[in-house]
């Protein structure tokens, strides 16, 4: 009997007389282990856990009966992750990708090599690989991704809506309005924000000129009229100066929203940057270049603690120098900081990469 | 592909000990498609993180100020309905002075 046939048996027993809601199609644990693109991704549940042991067992092929129990726990775990990347994955496609490269010009770059397809497989599959290595990192880049749609589809764009079409019922311009917030010099642009108050304005001087033309032939009335304007006029510079004030007020200081909006109404990609910070801070804070030394005499301590020397065929080897590689690559994460920029990503992916590349070395 | 890849990593680490971040980046996306498949995918992922990052940095900024200018323009809104409703009343006078 196979271990599958095993497992099988041993859950209908434990789970008699339950209802048995079985796993939606490819998070069966016979297909997650046959997943290659995939299965890794359980290993790195286990060993997040302590259980290298089961994963080195699942490697090599020798899986004992007491193990498929666990491996449905972790199975379910699994599950629940990709359920949790897939979402997020579904809310992104090529034309959310191309749009966010058009407005930036690296990635633009990128995409234009790749082409969108292979970015955004590129794009998925990171995605979930960093939904079961690094939770925290997932979060904080799943977090723009529904934000993003959210403004394409949600809450974001009603606002958007709601604003033109205030613009539209009061004659103002858009254009004018956005071209006014991009302005760079401060004292400009409260000139330009509050011009842009008092032109809007032209309906109400219609208002205005019934009133005088109406008072005016009434010369009876005309004192009152003329009090009437002076006042609803007093009025209406309060109002002008308020609402001068208001937008001007919005956007000064704000150096984040005055570019946001350049970008917007430009289409235009963030100018070349200056170096950002996050380079430097990068540079400081990750570990140096690999030492080789270093590695080389942790491989040699490392065979003797797992009895490399008592292996007796490659799956076994080859599972435990996995296994070692990870270990040097945890060590890596472990000295980087919480709050990963561009640039950390970056030195890990290198980094990761060149312990990668020492695999073959390993003797 | 090691080879190549070790060669690639040690370009990049000049820059990289220069404190030359555009040489850096510049190698990297020239560079793209020479370095092994999942180095180009977390590459590409880099990329795209910290642009979708500021995207929507960009978004609630827009959003924000929106929401802001909206307040603002509803302030128009409330004075011109004062303005219609004092030419209602100057007519009414005007009316009743017939």
């Amino acid at each position: 009997m196979g271990i599958l046939d095993t497992f099988r048996k041993s859950r209908e027993k434990a789970l008699e007389g339950e209802y048995k809601t079985p796993p939606p199609k490819g998070h069966t644990l016979a297909e997650v282990l046959n997943d290659k693109t995939n299965s890794h991704l359980l290993g790195t549940l286990l060993e997040k856990d302590g259980k290298e042991d089961l994963g080195r067992r699942v490697a090599t092929r020798k899986l004992e009966k007491d193990d498929i129990e666990l491996l449905e726990e972790y199975r379910i775990k699994y599950s629940e992750k990709v359920i949790e990347s897939e979402k997020i994955e579904n809310l992104l496609n090529e034309e959310t990708v191309i749009e966010i490269a058009r407005r930036n010009e690296d990635f633009a770059k990128i995409v234009n090599i790749l082409g969108p397809k292979k970015a955004i497989r590129a794009i998925r599959s990171q995605l979930r690989e960093i939904c079961f290595t690094d939770g925290d990192r997932f979060s904080s880049i799943a977090e723009p991704i529904v934000e993003y749609d959210s403004y394409k589809n949600g809450e974001y764009k009603k606002t958007s809506d709601r604003v033109e079409k205030f613009c539209k019922d009061n004659n103002i311009s858009v254009k004018g309005y956005l071209e006014a917030l991009a302005i760079e010099d401060g004292e400009e642009k409260e000139k330009a924000l509050k011009k842009l108050a008092r032109e809007k304005q032209k309906g109400w001087k219609e208002v205005w000129n019934i009133i005088s033309m109406k008072a005016a032939r009434n010369l009876k009335g005309m004192k009152n009229a003329e009090d009437e304007m002076e006042s609803s006029m007093a009025e209406l510079d309060r109002y002008k100066e308020s609402v001068g004030d208001m937008l001007f007020t919005s956007v000064s200081g704000n150096d984040d929203m005055r570019d946001a909006f350049a970008r917007e109404l430009l289409s235009e990609n963030p100018p070349p940057a200056e170096p950002k910070p996050g380079f430097e801070g990068a540079r400081k804070e990750t570990p140096d270049a690999l030492n080789e030394g270093d590695f080389n005499k942790a491989w040699e301590t490392f065979k003797d603690e797992e009895a490399y020397g008592a292996t007796i065929n490659e799956y076994e080897q080859d599972a435990l120098k996995e296994q070692f590689m990870e270990q040097q690559k945890e060590a890596y994460r472990k000295k980087m900081p919480e709050n990963k920029g561009f640039w950390h990503s970056v030195f890990a992916t290198m980094f990761e990469e060149k312990i990668n590349s020492k695999k073959d070395t390993l003797k | 592909m090691s080879d190549t890849f070790s060669d690639l990593y040690n370009e990049f680490m000049v820059f990289v000990e220069k404190g030359d971040e555009a040489g850096a980046r510049k190698f990297l996306i020239d560079n793209l498609q020479k370095f092994p498949e999942e180095v180009q995918e977390k590459l590409t992922f880099a990329f795209f993180e910290e642009a979708m990052t500021n995207e929507a940095q960009g978004i609630k900024d827009v959003a924000q100020i929106q929401e802001q200018g909206l307040e603002a323009i509803s302030q128009i809104e409330k004075a011109k309905k004062i303005l219609e409703e004092k030419k209602k009343i100057e007519d009414l006078r005007q009316n009743l002075t017939k």
